[in-house]
């Protein structure tokens, strides 16, 4: 009886765990699948940085790596973190030249936005695009260096070997992770044979919309409709530059063909012409008319030389011409897909406003229905969260913010606001307390100054108290609303003090390990 | 960007208070900015930069698209039976059906100067970049090609039976007559294309053409002229005068005689305005702007994330292109547009005809030996003098070329031979009838390759009173011919016809004809005109035909499902 009362209590137990596993593995499950990206979706950082620098300094960067490129292969680098391989080798007519733009292991750009900026800024300056056809063209070089991250064989053949004998299996292209990208990055821009040469084609457009490219960018929420036209638009006008290049080149060879078809008429008729003079008397006269028919059929056969060639240019130019118009078809198919698209958003935005009711924005409130949840990851010592929101009725989650650095302790929310310490290390990253909205999961504000990784975090008339880096030690940092500091303490403290603000005191416990009682008028 | 409109209500421009978040009734992109304007008649037609012409109902469902091989060029209009009309840069012209099928193209080798102009007989007159102004049948039959002194702007203006007018590059405004000769020329002292535009009423020219208006008679004779400060880049004639938009972005309208009504400069304004019953419309500050006939701005609105293109107008619907390719149409309370609002001549933009008809002018044409001679041969002289007459006539449209065609007075005769009842003489009392209806079938012939919209008018009213069966079936071939079923004239005519022949005697000859000619409008117009296709070769089919021509009728109506 015991041992059945044992077997049945075990199975109860087992039978509950059970359940109770499960229904923890479908929860996890249903996150873990909310979670999974289906399309390329760069994860960038969104937490605090130590220095901010304008997007115009950014772009900068690409700019001042541009402005050295010319025709002839080369190597350029900025400061070290940044290089580019100006791979062309002209003798060879199969495959494509490329510029290989490397991020080293010191550079610290995280941020797709970031990245794109300087491959504009370098655009711009090494060919000459206008900043909105480099922007647009940068978005493109980013998601086709993410498609084809790592994959050699389409490198291999599709590039010259010039381009490929630089590539690394593992850096070649672009991560989707920022993290991986510092000394893991070498990003291919396809070029076209005339790219530096003063025409509108420098970079290999078709390349650069590739299916998988074109297929990628549809995944995005406005399927990059906007981009995918501007790129459309730059095709038609170097299309439009090659035809007018092969019509002035026809012209000229018309030119001088008919220059070549007069010469040919003058000569035949001296020829015809030095007949007559063959039958004279004089032999000087005829030994001078058989030496100038010599000559004039050299000069002929040297005139349909020319001819010949002129014809092969002629040839030449319709295999052009075959090209463009070729391309031209091309285009006008990929404008039929954005149209297609363009009217599957008209119809989907319709139907939407069909159904919806206003909103205000004015209110930002937690909705009922949902909660904030922290999700955990990373190794213990060294945990981090993300923001999901979560439907209360079906457990799914319905929301998650793009910051995933939020440490645990210092984390509190409210209706108004959720307030944390947040952020990473390297390059201009940061950690430091953060503001973000409750409803959007945007960060709102971030303070400036690195704040201890397990900081408290205590609010109190309107400000926030943390413990933060001053050279090497850590003192007791105030902030305002706007988390800019406001003031620090005088005093050292032991990083992972608690914090608690009484009226004008803030007790915090010392490096020693003794309580202090700091006046925040004489202390700060 | 695309639109992100609520459409919670349709809103009238011109209803609202100012400066209004506009919601289009529709939106449709149509894969490339919209080339020159939209045209808007039975339906509305786009010519994109995707190389094809979009037909959309007026609720905004795609039709059908038809691709043309080039590149696009600003001309895209509509004739006055529905067809439309669009050119490549590359000189590829096509007529297209209401099915979205080609009915014909011609290839002019040259660059098109503008959109064409539809004349109410159907006759199409382009200009070329290559010096030439060229005439063409409703039929796609080249009528003459004309050479100019210098390359040609934009679309000739049309003034019904009187003059084609034209601006060219070198600064001057041609008339030219419908038959290609050049009449006289005007110096405006403007070189610059965009700043070249006209407009024509009671057989008026209104030439805006740089700081400029002038108003010039047919015969050359200047009644007025006004002078600007400013470019004008466009002009619309609406009930109380001229309305004139300038290169500043000012607005100002005059009357007839050039006397100023009223100036406004409150609003920037940057298109062709086109002028319905009661308001004027143009784009401004990228969206649409909507004004009394007082000049007061009694509408504007915008729509979030489009910059709204030049708009066209008709059946109470405003359309719009937009530089981020999706088109638009908005509501109005104008029922219908001023037939001279649409940029480029009118009615080529709405489809519709002008009140004036293409008419012969007997004046012209009083000391013509010519057209004497061939006059009193038809109506006063023997069946042999007919005859002769027609085969004369027949010799000069087969063989004539050029301007010196004249087929205003050709077609004009022709259609005196078929009016003409039984032909019978009489002789020492005795009357004899001599019907020889030959004459009048060959002069049918000639009018079903040579007419226009008018032969397809007046063949289907003599139709309708012929009594010889041969003359009504060289008559049913005519119609045939000429394809089109302008006004639903032909069809009517043949149905009628059809039902009276089948309720007397039901020739067999006649309903063999009737079935040819339906299906040749049927394949022009691509539609079976409201019905009358099959309800005349059902006539057939259950009439008192023979077996083999009830089955012709039954195999036609086969093919049309």
């Amino acid at each position: 009886m015991k041992k059945v009362s044992y077997i049945i209590a075990l199975i109860s137990i087992m039978f509950f765990s059970v359940h109770t596993l499960f229904a923890d593995t479908v929860y996890l499950d249903e996150l873990k699948k909310a979670s999974e990206d289906t399309e390329i979706k760069f994860q960038n950082y969104t937490g605090p940085h130590s220095r901010i620098d304008s997007a115009g300094q950014i772009k900068g960067i690409g700019t001042s790596l541009g402005q050295n490129v010319e025709r002839e292969p080369s190597e350029f680098t900025y400061f070290g973190k940044y290089r580019i391989i100006h791979a062309v080798d002209y003798s060879v007519n199969e495959g494509l030249d490329a510029d290989i733009f490397i991020i080293e292991k010191s550079a610290g750009v995280d941020h797709i936005d970031n990245l794109r900026r300087m491959i504009s800024g370098f655009l711009s300056a090494a060919y000459e695009y206008e900043p909105e056809q480099a922007d647009m063209l940068a978005k493109f070089i980013t998601v086709y260096n993410a498609v084809h991250r790592s994959d050699m064989d389409y490198f291999g053949a599709t590039y010259k070997n010039v381009v490929t004998t630089h590539l690394v299996k593992e850096k070649a292209g672009l991560a989707l992770e920022y993290s991986e990208w510092a000394g893991k990055t070498m990003i291919v821009i396809p070029l076209t044979p005339r790219a530096g040469e003063d025409v509108l084609a420098d970079l290999d457009t078709d390349i650069l919309t590739d299916d998988n490219v074109i297929e990628q960018l549809q995944t995005e929420d406005d399927k990059a409709i906007e981009s995918r036209q501007d790129m459309v638009e730059l095709k038609d006008q170097e299309v439009l530059e090659e035809r007018d290049d092969i019509e002035q080149e026809r012209a000229e060879i018309d030119k001088q063909q008919d220059a070549l078809t007069d010469k040919k008429t003058e000569l035949k008729e001296e020829a015809a012409s030095l007949e007559e003079k063959k039958k004279s008397d004089d032999p000087v006269e005829v030994r001078e008319a058989v030496k100038r028919k010599n000559e004039i059929e050299e000069e002929i056969k040297e005139v349909e030389k020319q001819e010949d060639e002129l014809t092969e240019k002629d040839k030449a130019l319709d295999e052009r011409q075959q090209k463009v118009e070729e391309r031209e078809e091309q285009i006008v198919e990929e404008r039929k897909s954005i149209a297609e698209d363009q009217n599957k958003e008209i119809k989907k935005e319709k139907e939407e406003a069909e159904s919806k009711t206003a909103t205000t924005s004015s209110e930002k409130k937690l909705d009922s229905n949902t909660v904030p949840f922290l999700r955990i990851s990373g190794d213990s010592g060294n945990y981090t969260g993300q923001l999901l929101k979560v439907d209360t009725n079906s457990g799914n989650v319905i929301g998650r913010s793009d910051i995933d650095t939020i440490r645990l302790r210092g984390y509190s929310y409210n209706k108004d606001e959720i307030l944390s310490v947040a952020g990473d290390t390297g390059g201009t990253r940061i950690v430091s307390l953060v503001k973000i909205d409750p409803e959007t999961f945007e960060v709102i504000n971030s303070a400036s100054v690195e704040v201890y990784i397990d900081s408290d975090v205590t609010i109190s008339d309107n400000k926030y108290f943390a413990v933060i880096k001053d050279s090497v030690k850590w003192r007791i940092g105030i902030f305002d609303e706007d988390l800019k500091l406001l003031s620090r303490s005088q005093k050292d403290v032991f990083p992972a003090t608690d914090i608690v603000v009484k009226g004008n005191y803030v007790y915090a416990q010392s490096v020693s390990g003794n309580i202090m009682k700091l006046d925040i008028e004489k202390d700060f | 960007m695309l639109c992100v409109g609520y459409i919670i209500q349709a809103q009238t421009l011109s209803d609202t208070e100012n400066n209004i978040l506009l919601n289009p009734i529709w939106e449709y992109a149509s894969g490339g900015k919209t080339i020159g304007v939209p045209v808007v008649s039975d339906k509305v037609y786009i010519y994109a930069e995707d190389r094809q012409i979009h037909a959309l109902s007026f609720k905004g469902d795609e039709q059908w698209t038809f691709f043309l091989s080039g590149r696009p060029a600003d001309t895209l209009c509509a004739g006055q039976d529905g067809s439309l009309y669009a050119s490549t840069k590359e000189g590829l012209f096509y007529a297209i059906n209401k099915r979205g099928k080609k009915i014909w193209s011609i290839n002019f080798d040259s660059e098109p100067s503008g959109a064409p102009s539809i004349a109410p007989d159907g006759t199409i007159y382009i200009g070329l970049k290559n010096r030439k102004l060229c005439a063409l049948s409703h039929k796609g039959i080249l009528r003459w090609k004309a050479d100019c002194p210098s390359e040609l702007l934009g679309s000739p203006f049309i003034d019904g039976g009187t003059a084609v007018y034209f601006y060219a590059v070198d600064g001057k405004i041609y008339s030219c007559s419908p038959w290609g000769d050049i009449l006289w020329t005007v110096d405006t002292a403007c070189l610059d294309g965009r700043f070249m535009n006209a407009a024509i009423k009671d057989h008026v020219l209104y030439a805006a053409a740089g700081k400029n208006l002038m108003a010039i008679t047919s015969d050359k004779k200047e009644l007025w002229s006004v002078s600007f400060s400013s470019n004008c880049s466009g002009i619309s004639i609406f009930e109380k005068g001229l309305f004139l938009v300038f290169e500043s972005g000012k607005t100002a309208a005059y009357n007839f005689s050039g006397e100023l009504l009223w100036e406004n400069d409150k609003q920037f304004y940057s298109s062709y305005p086109i002028s319905g019953e009661k308001y004027l419309y143009m784009n401004a500050e990228n969206g649409l702007s909507c004004i009394d006939f007082n000049g007061n701005e009694v509408g504007f609105g915008q729509v979030e994330g489009l910059s709204l293109t030049q708009p066209v107008m008709g059946n109470e619907i405003i359309v719009c292109g937009s530089e981020e390719w999706i088109v638009s149409a908005f509501y109005i309370t104008d029922s219908e547009a001023s037939l001279w609002s649409q940029k480029g001549g009118g009615a080529s933009h709405s489809g519709k005809a002008s009140k004036k008809r293409w008419y012969f002018d007997e004046e012209q044409y009083k000391d013509d030996i010519n057209y004497l001679f061939l006059k009193q041969q038809i109506n006063e002289g023997t069946i042999e003098d007919k005859k002769a007459a027609v085969d004369e006539i027949a010799l000069k449209l087969e063989g004539g070329k050029g301007a010196s065609r004249r087929e205003d007075y050709l077609l004009q005769l022709l259609y005196e031979v078929l009016s003409q009842g039984s032909l019978s003489f009489t002789v020492r009392g005795r009357t004899s009838y001599n019907d020889t209806p030959k004459v009048k079938i060959k002069a049918s012939d000639l009018i079903g390759r040579y007419g226009n919209f008018e032969s397809v008018e007046i063949l289907s009213a003599i139709l309708a009173e012929e009594e010889d069966y041969t003359v009504s079936i060289a008559i049913i071939k005519a119609l045939g011919q000429l394809g089109t079923n302008y006004k639903g004239m032909p069809m009517h005519a043949i149905y009628n016809k059809v039902v009276n022949d089948n309720s007397s005697t039901a020739y067999n000859n006649l309903a063999l004809a009737v079935i040819e000619a339906c299906q040749n409008i049927r394949e022009y117009c691509g539609d079976g005109s409201g019905g009358l296709y099959s309800a005349t070769l059902f006539t057939i089919y259950r009439g008192h035909y023979s077996a083999a021509v009830r089955k012709k009728a039954v195999e036609a109506l086969r093919r049309q499902i």
